[in-house]
């Protein structure tokens, strides 16, 4: 299904490793309204990508908020526990 | 190093690229905190987020905190304007099917 509103998120990491591990975390959320939403999770490099494609502005705005603020929990754990590889 | 987090948006009528700017930025988003009514009622965010540290990811998550709020506030008035066309277009309707009554009346 295509969707004419698209939004993309470009994550930048320390590490291609954070950056998977980012991307790991996330993509298991379902997704709710399916029918009006679809979200894209890749990575290349230490970057993560989130692509959002929606029926409005919407789907997209209360979508895209949550993963950011799953995004931050993320990255404060890293930041408290993680040490990047050297 | 700083780690500087971007969106693009884009539908038929625009497109839009997003950073968050010069700064300062802080974990304190304008669109994310509990609602001003709560606040201005002597309410208070439980939920606040913790202060960024002073470390590279300390200092992504408050940029991505800024580019939260520059994005939620672009759709919120987005979402403005696509009501109020709606809105513009039941009146019209609801003027032209007016017109019509009037029209059946002066017969």
């Amino acid at each position: 299904m295509s969707f004419d509103h698209s939004l993309t998120l470009d994550i930048p990491f320390q590490t291609s490793r954070q950056a998977s591990i980012a991307c790991n975390t996330l993509s298991p959320d379902p997704i709710l309204k399916a029918n009006e939403l679809t979200v894209e999770y890749s990575t290349k490099e230490s970057h993560l990508l989130v692509k959002f494609d929606g029926a409005s502005d919407r789907v997209i705005r209360v979508a895209i908020s949550n993963v950011i603020d799953n995004l931050k929990t993320i990255i404060e754990c890293m930041d408290e526990f993680d040490e990047p590889e050297k | 190093m700083t780690l500087i987090p971007k969106a693009t948006y884009a539908a038929p009528d625009l497109t839009r690229e997003f950073v968050p700017g010069p700064g300062p930025h802080s974990t304190n988003g304008k669109t994310t905190q509990i609602s001003d009514i709560v606040i201005k009622a002597g309410g208070e965010d439980r939920d606040r987020p913790s202060d960024a540290k002073d470390s590279e990811l300390g200092e992504l998550r408050a940029q991505l905190t800024t580019l939260q709020d520059h994005i939620n506030i672009f759709l919120t008035e987005r979402m403005e304007i696509d009501k109020n066309k709606a809105k513009e277009n039941e009146d019209l309707e609801r003027r032209i099917l007016d017109d019509g009554v009037d029209e059946d009346d002066s017969d």
